[in-house]
């Protein structure tokens, strides 16, 4: 400490200048891209920006927590049609897309993990759907889905004899489904490719072991794979929560292009806050609904962040 | 040392002094030998939008040679974000193409020129169609905003073999009640022509556009509306909208329909027609360019049901026989710099000719009154039927509350046909006034905030 204080002021400016020049790039870029738009949006929610006070922008009337109460607490409020419902589709949507993508992501890894002659080949060609831009995949899955023509029905139905009649998938309670397994699709490789290079570096001496101790395959997994992969997953289940919950693409683009609206079983918070914003031109209430989202967002990220703690930890 | 740091700041200030006030002055000079170059975002409105608007602008260019027109083509998808980002960023084109229910909304927001003085120098309303000029101006308002462009209006496209085999007549479909007999007629016939299984109607479902255009004319022509007369009010829980809403969700339960059709939008379903699977659609006049086009050019004149195909207006209701009437209008932004060029351009296009020519590579109909005169419209008589449907044609009021409220509609609406496919023992009255009642509901919601 008392070494410290003799040093000169700057001395850690000066030591680690150059470290500074070459964070300050992403800094700025931060600031201006991430940090002024979150403390405008967090301004524009206090405001009441509708299309009357639209070429007013950020001089528009404020209005102080209104635009909360008629998010959180107003029931006769046109932002509260069809909130809850969203609501529920994407903790539903996130849940199971964000599960659905490691499980898949862990399987194809184990198998891709043991030696076999065009291992690399396979593994390029799982990456392709993680090539495709989500869009595509909406307007893709969108027509795959179709009741009569799509494919998905075919295959179900006319070639597997799995369903007795061709279901529907983009209108009623189906649309969930329609939405989930395209992004399972979308983004498994990601959670494959990484995991693949946590297990390449689990050394294999500890399989030797657990087998001598007579452990099978099940266990070893659950006994040496889960667990040492955990930092690993665990970072995938932060990046697919954060992911699905700010999911719009693939649902906007399924449902015709933006034009239609998903149903009660499609739309996601992300839409909702869109059409309420964009199309009801009620931004003010469109940024209060994003910014309680965030502070949702925040706190699930701490949550997530103290097991995190405990896995490295423990690790 | 100090003296000379202040005449070198002297000297450097006359300098830059003298060479942007040379500058002002050379590029004064230079804009009025120069060319103004106007900025105009049109929708895709033809199949080549671009390459057609700008055929139809030749004539312009002959007249006007100092006026360049740049054409900038919007995905009607990120047209609404990008107008009004523009509206009110400040970083807008010149022109712009609106669709007839933004007008209002747009004009609301204080974005748009007064155009009042220049229409009343090309003969003002009785320039346009009545029904479409009522779409220039906020409800009310005495500013014109937005100048009629084309019409979009809706009819009744029909197979002249299957009517010819069952023995029915345009005259059977025009009322509510002959239509659905027709239609019965055809579903209990199972007819399979051309290889094809015909099924009788074909309607758009929830994941289109036109979700509240398909349902409006059904609504008007029972007696109900979305709004009341002075457009404070909802009226749409009452029961001639209920009925209006009733007959055609019937044709649905009824079995008229087939409900692969309810996840399909209006492009699919022209498909599917041009391919044989409907007896009947309802649809733009567009649609009949596209059966009349060359392959080469994109249409389907090669197909089957393009030689045995005719077209009739919306069948009379109980209180009457108007049609979903759209469109686009042209505006000229506030912020435009080339207020004067701007109008030159929307003049021109507005005059009968170019209203023509674009027309013919559009599909659409003329806004302008005298462009019927064109025979392009009265030659075919089934292109004839529209130019008798534009003057029984109904638009969306033009109120700013409007493009606020059709969002919450098509959400509202589109969720019904998921109820319609789901609902094992039909869809009735008691289930599309309970419907309406939560549509009433949101649309007052929406109203009251607007007060």
């Amino acid at each position: 400490m008392a070494i410290a204080n003799q040093r000169p002021r700057n001395y850690y400016y000066k030591k680690y200048r150059i470290a500074y020049a070459f964070i300050a790039p992403t800094l700025i870029g931060m600031i201006v891209m991430h940090f002024i738009p979150i403390l405008q949006g967090i301004y524009m929610s206090f405001l009441s920006l509708n299309n009357y006070t639209l070429s007013q922008y950020l001089g528009a009337p404020m209005v102080w927590f209104q635009n909360y109460y008629d998010v959180l607490l107003n029931p006769s409020s046109p932002i509260r049609i069809g909130l809850l419902q969203s609501v529920r589709n994407t903790i539903i949507y996130t849940v199971l897309v964000t599960t659905g993508q490691i499980g898949l992501g862990m399987i194809v890894a184990l198998m891709l993990n043991l030696e076999f002659p065009g291992r690399s080949f396979v593994r390029t060609l799982f990456l392709f759907s993680w090539i495709v831009p989500t869009y595509v995949t909406g307007i893709l899955w969108g027509f795959m889905w179709q009741q009569s023509i799509g494919i998905i029905n075919i295959i179900l139905v006319d070639w597997l004899h799995l369903l007795p009649t061709k279901p529907f998938w983009l209108v009623g309670p189906n649309t969930i489904w329609a939405i989930i397994v395209p992004t399972i699709w979308r983004y498994w490789p990601m959670s494959m490719i990484m995991l693949l290079a946590g297990l390449q570096n689990i050394s294999a001496e500890l399989y030797d072991a657990v087998k001598i101790d007579g452990a099978n395959r099940w266990t070893s997994f659950w006994k040496i794979t889960w667990p040492l992969l955990r930092p690993v997953w665990m970072i995938q289940v932060l990046f697919g929560m954060i992911y699905n919950v700010y999911s719009f693409n693939i649902v906007i683009m399924m449902f015709g292009n933006g034009a239609g609206f998903p149903g009660e079983w499609g739309d996601l918070m992300m839409t909702n806050i869109f059409r309420n914003s964009f199309m009801r031109w009620d931004f003010g209430v469109g940024a209060a609904t994003s910014v309680i989202l965030l502070m949702f967002m925040i706190m699930a990220v701490n949550i997530w962040f103290r097991f995190y703690k405990k896995a490295e930890e423990s690790v | 040392m100090n003296k000379w740091i202040r005449y070198g700041i002297l000297a450097l200030s006359l300098m830059t002094f003298l060479v942007f006030s040379g500058c002002s002055k050379a590029s004064k000079e230079g804009a009025s030998s120069k060319t103004t170059e106007v900025t105009l975002w049109v929708m895709p409105n033809s199949l080549e939008p671009v390459n057609d608007l700008e055929k139809v602008l030749e004539g312009f260019h002959k007249t006007h040679p100092n006026i360049k027109i740049k054409i900038t083509s919007l995905d009607w998808g990120a047209a609404w974000v990008r107008i009004t980002t523009a509206a009110v960023s400040g970083d807008a084109p010149d022109i712009v193409q609106l669709g007839t229910t933004w007008v209002a909304a747009i004009s609301s927001m204080g974005a748009l020129s007064d155009l009042t003085t220049q229409v009343n120098k090309i003969g003002g309303a009785s320039h346009f169609l009545p029904s479409i000029w009522k779409t220039s101006s906020i409800e009310g308002s005495n500013k014109i905003t937005a100048i009629p462009w084309f019409v979009d209006a809706r009819a009744m496209y029909y197979r002249t073999d299957v009517f010819n085999k069952l023995g029915l007549t345009k005259s059977d479909i025009s009322t509510w009640a002959g239509f659905q007999a027709a239609l019965d007629k055809i579903n209990k016939a199972n007819l399979m022509i051309d290889g094809k299984k015909v099924a009788p109607l074909g309607i758009p479902g929830k994941n289109d556009w036109n979700v509240v255009h398909n349902l409006a004319p059904w609504i008007w022509n029972a007696g109900g509306d979305f709004l009341s007369a002075d457009y404070k009010k909802s009226s749409l829980n009452t029961p001639e909208t209920a009925q209006g809403l009733a007959y055609y969700i019937s044709l649905v339960t009824k079995g008229y329909v087939t409900r692969a059709c309810l996840e399909k939008n209006t492009a699919q379903i022209e498909n599917d027609f041009n391919n044989g699977t409907f007896a009947v659609i309802f649809d733009g006049s567009n649609e009949l360019r596209g059966l009349t086009t060359s392959p080469e050019q994109g249409g389907a004149e090669d197909t089957y049901v393009a030689k045995r195909f005719d077209i009739a207006p919306y069948p009379q209701g109980p209180k009457g026989k108007s049609t979903f009437m759209g469109g686009s209008n042209l505006a000229i932004f506030k912020g435009s710099k080339n207020k004067e060029a701007a109008w030159e351009v929307i003049k021109y296009l507005t005059s009968k000719e170019p209203q023509v020519e674009y027309c013919k590579r559009s599909g659409f109909m003329p806004s302008v009154v005298e462009a019927f005169d064109d025979p392009y419209f009265s030659e075919d008589s089934r292109r004839a039927i529209y130019k008798e449907a534009v003057k029984d044609g109904r638009a969306y009021p033009s109120v700013p509350s409007w493009g606020l409220i059709e969002p919450i509609l098509a959400r509202r609406f589109g969720i019904m046909w998921d109820y319609v496919l789901e609902a094992k023992d039909g869809f009735g009255l008691t289930e599309i006034n309970k419907l309406l009642g939560l549509a009433d509901k949101e649309v007052v919601s929406i109203l009251e905030k607007n007060k």
